[in-house]
């Protein structure tokens, strides 16, 4: 009895708690999930994606680009995506009523980072059961399945931190805490109104760095390959073209010459790409000219950044003319 | 992957561990035979402890093969044809897999993500350099000779005469098991030790001369003292040798107590595995409280002081009055959570299993004097030390000054078990010291004890702050990194009173943790029940198991600690 009453109790909290979520939800959960509903609405479909990681989520504002034929630009990028991610939202999109022919999509690296992984909130919030089966359980970490499904079956412990901080804040507030309520729905109203992108770190400023000099780096991993291709498989099977989108880095990041240095590396990566998916395009777009006071810190940009960065893509996606399929052109012989 | 190197143990709160504990409850109650069961369950131990480091197995293996031949030897006994081949059959071939440079985990990483991708995956980077690159057979060897050795004392116990072989075999048991122990554990800090000494003479010694820094392997302290119990009681005539290599084996891999107990004395638990087992309702149910409540200790109490424990005793920090005091009430209650909640939930496993681990903590802060503490506190440890070292030393016969001697003997080895360092040694002296003390004054505090109930009922709290004091004392010994850092601590004791009240917010963070824990063992105290929550009403009950799965979801160091008691 005691047991079946128990069992009760919490459904009784959970579905509660489930019902009230924006009241303590942290930003991050909170961003992932105003961007799904929007996306499940309808509210971020869009002939041109972008996908990426919070770099892009925070720093590429797409409401005053138009491309030459006057498609519409959505942000689909959230913080801590991972290209398997992107290739499950691919997916996801391509199968939507108005999929997107045009595909933008991060290129700082071809690499899965384990950590960012399972701490980050595509684990917490979004990934499906059978995507998490997809990944084999982000790589053979079966134990991890029992996270998985206390994330997916307790709301409390999906945003436990969450509800510790708000409960506290009740405590010290003595009364019911709205503010986090508040930031939520303005939050997710950013979101739509912003065609997916949501501001943060505009007025954070990455410092001067002082010490030995330090590489840019080209980081590629075995997952990071898999997934990346996956991606690229998915978009060739649709006829879509993909752009490659290399985000600025601070300067104090340099790139070292020769064969084993960043560009080379980015570049011959590049190059087998296009060789192996010849109908793609895979355009390179590289915004330019960005200075140490551009930056939050090593890899996002602040409002100077993100202002730069926008207006750059909304240049560029003006005068973007995909190249002509050679597959199509080879058929057409 | 070096023997310095040290890998984790799988924690009882971790997902590995829940996927391994639900694997074998339902195989268990599956295979219902219970020599099947015994050899799944004797699987899964090796298994749980080769998860942390599959090439300390062998040590486990053999100290379990010198006790088994040793207890048969003790009764001039012999293993059958069928258990001798499996014996054999099974070291030659464990202590190759083990003990050759072959490189498990890495072929294991290798093969997974080929089989999970289904070819897909592309590693640039070759995988079949199985062998470890750099090791050679030298261990392979080594363990390899142990066996020889093995070998070679069991040829010639079996031929001196009849009459020296129970003391020739307990003796062989007592030298590896010792050895073994003294090796690992206590070679790098007896050397340095020496070297210390040897420098404060005056004699010129090498920085760090002749150390090894081997890992301590897990458990190692929990599982010889048990396995030694077993030689001993088999001398003593109080339980008969087993003769089946896997059900010793299995005794001391048990794995809900493998890694930090409680010990379990051979005449306890060996006949346990050996019966069959019944399903019993009231045991099961007992067993899921006694793991929910573990783990609530653990994961909401231990865990979340630990963190408010480590910040005030970080080395090199000089904390004042306050923070001293409240971070070692803070640590008394974390030291006793986390390894009271491994002792929890071994036992809950176990009564799932239908297997009954000795009781190890009973409400320990009640105690009013070291005596009592002791029969308290790490009961298991206490009731080993009584049985085999303390009465064998003389225990409370014979002159004052011998009783004396024996308590300190018993008690600074009791703490140089917990580890090879100096402030274990303090604290073994210290403990050892409470009891002489206490033994000696009694007479007088009985005098002086009152009659009356009210008052000797404040006479009995007013002993019990004293005496809590005094333990906590021990605890500051116990947790500091270093004697510099004691003298600190017991120095900075002495200051900053002034401004104890802006460190209430610490006190209240200390209470937040452990308020349940406390209202608790208030319960068990009043109705002498630790289990008392399993006779309340369904509502209060179930009340109780919201709160407590709550204050775990939300507040709980889910990313915790490992278990204190892990490391001896």
């Amino acid at each position: 009895m005691a047991a079946l009453a128990f069992v009760l109790c919490v459904i009784a909290i959970e579905v509660f708690a489930r019902g009230h979520v924006e009241w303590f939800a942290d930003l991050a959960a909170w961003q992932w999930q105003s961007k799904s509903d929007a996306i499940e609405s309808g509210a971020l479909e869009g002939d041109i994606a972008i996908f990426g990681t919070s770099v892009l989520f925070h720093g590429l504002d797409t409401t005053s680009a138009v491309s030459r034929d006057g498609a519409r630009i959505v942000n689909l990028a959230l913080n801590g995506m991972e290209w398997q991610h992107e290739a499950q939202l691919l997916r996801d999109r391509v199968n939507a009523p108005h999929p997107p022919r045009l595909a933008v999509v991060e290129f700082r690296q071809a690499a899965v980072e384990h950590d960012s992984w399972i701490r980050g909130p595509y684990f917490r919030f979004w990934a499906t059961p059978g995507e998490f089966m997809e990944s084999r359980f982000y790589y053979w970490d079966l134990p991890l399945s029992f996270t998985f499904l206390a994330n997916r079956a307790l709301v409390t412990f999906r945003y436990r931190e969450a509800i510790d901080n708000w409960l506290f804040e009740a405590l010290r507030e003595r009364r019911i805490p709205d503010a986090t309520r508040d930031r939520n729905r303005a939050t997710a109203a950013a979101i739509r109104t912003r065609a997916g992108m949501s501001p943060a770190f505009d007025e954070d400023h990455l410092r001067a760095y002082v010490g030995p000099p330090r590489e840019r780096t080209w980081a590629v991993n075995v997952a990071g390959e898999l997934w990346m291709r996956r991606f690229l498989d998915l978009a060739a099977s649709r006829g879509m073209q993909v752009v490659l989108l290399l985000p600025p880095s601070p300067p104090y990041l340099t790139e070292r010459p020769g064969p084993n240095g960043f560009r080379a590396r980015f570049d011959a990566e590049v190059a087998a790409l296009r060789r192996d998916y010849p109908s793609l395009g895979l355009d390179v777009f590289e915004p330019k000219g960005f200075a140490l006071e551009d930056f939050a810190d090593e890899i996002h940009l602040n409002l100077s950044g993100r202002s730069k960065m926008s207006a750059q893509f909304a240049q560029w996606i003006a005068d973007y003319r995909p190249p002509v399929r050679t597959d199509l052109r080879a058929a057409a012989r | 992957m070096r023997l310095t190197d040290r890998p984790e143990v799988m924690n009882f709160n971790s997902g590995a561990f829940v996927l391994l504990l639900t694997t074998v409850l339902v195989l268990y109650y599956a295979l219902r035979e219970k020599r099947k069961q015994n050899l799944m369950l004797l699987a899964a131990g090796l298994f749980f402890y080769a998860s942390w480091d599959y090439r300390f197995l062998f040590l486990l293996m053999y100290s379990a093969s010198v006790d088994y031949i040793g207890g048969l030897g003790i009764r001039g006994e012999r293993p059958s044809r069928t258990n001798g081949t499996v014996f054999v059959v099974g070291m030659t071939a464990a202590t190759f897999l083990l003990c050759a440079p072959i490189n498990w985990p890495a072929i294991w990483s290798a093969i997974l993500p080929r089989i999970a991708f289904a070819g897909a995956w592309k590693d640039p980077v070759p995988w079949t350099g199985a062998f470890v690159a750099g090791e050679t057979w030298r261990n392979c060897l080594a363990a390899f000779g142990a066996l020889g050795v093995l070998g070679a004392t069991t040829f010639i116990g079996y031929r001196i005469p009849r009459e020296a072989q129970p003391k020739y075999f307990l003796t062989v048991s007592m030298v590896v098991n010792l050895t073994l122990l003294g090796f690992f554990k206590y070679f790098d800090f007896f050397v340095s030790s020496a070297a210390g000494m040897l420098s404060t003479l005056g004699f010129s010694v090498a920085d760090r001369p002749w150390l090894l820094g081997i890992v301590v392997p897990a458990g190692i302290s929990f599982y010889t003292f048990q396995a030694m119990s077993y030689t001993v009681d088999v001398y003593r005539g109080i339980l008969e040798p087993t003769h089946q290599f896997t059900d010793y084996l299995l005794f001391v891999s048990f794995f809900p107590h493998l890694v930090a107990g409680p010990i379990q004395q051979a005449n306890w638990l060996l006949p346990q595995l050996q019966r069959e087992r019944r399903f019993d309702w009231a045991r099961v149910q007992a067993g899921m409280f006694l793991i929910g409540w573990g783990f609530f200790k653990k994961i909401y109490v231990a865990d979340n002081l630990a963190r408010f424990v480590k910040g005030t005793y970080e080395a090199g920090l000089h904390p004042t009055g306050p923070e001293v005091l409240f971070a070692t009430y803070a640590f008394a209650l974390q030291i006793y959570s986390d390894f009271s909640a491994y002792s929890d939930i071994a036992r809950g496993i176990s009564r799932l299993l239908g297997i009954e681990l000795s009781l190890n903590f009973n409400v320990p802060y009640v105690a009013t004097n070291p005596r009592e503490f002791w029969r308290r506190w790490h009961i298991s440890l206490s009731s080993w030390l009584r049985d085999y070292l303390y009465l064998p030393l003389g225990g409370s016969r014979g002159k004052t000054s011998f009783v004396y001697r024996n308590l300190l003997i018993t008690m600074i080895l009791g703490g140089m078990w917990h580890g090879a360092r100096l402030n274990f040694v303090l604290w073994g002296i210290y403990q050892g010291a409470l009891l002489c003390v206490h033994r000696a004054i009694e007479p007088f505090l009985e005098s002086i004890t009152p009659s009356r109930p009210a008052a000797r009922r404040l006479f009995a709290f007013a002993s019990w702050v004293v005496f809590f004091h005094l333990v906590c004392y021990g605890w500051l010994l116990f947790r500091a990194e270093s004697g510099s850092q004691i003298a600190a601590m017991t120095a900075g004791f002495f200051t900053g009173w002034s401004g104890a009240t802006q460190h209430l917010g610490l006190l209240a963070h200390v209470m937040w943790f452990s308020w349940p824990l406390l209202l608790m063992q208030y319960f068990q105290v009043r109705s002498k029940n630790l289990l008392v929550a399993l006779t309340w009403p369904w509502p209060v009950r179930a009340g109780l198991y919201v709160v407590v799965f709550y204050l775990v979801v939300i507040f709980g160091a889910i990313d915790g600690v490992k278990f204190i008691y892990f490391q001896f």
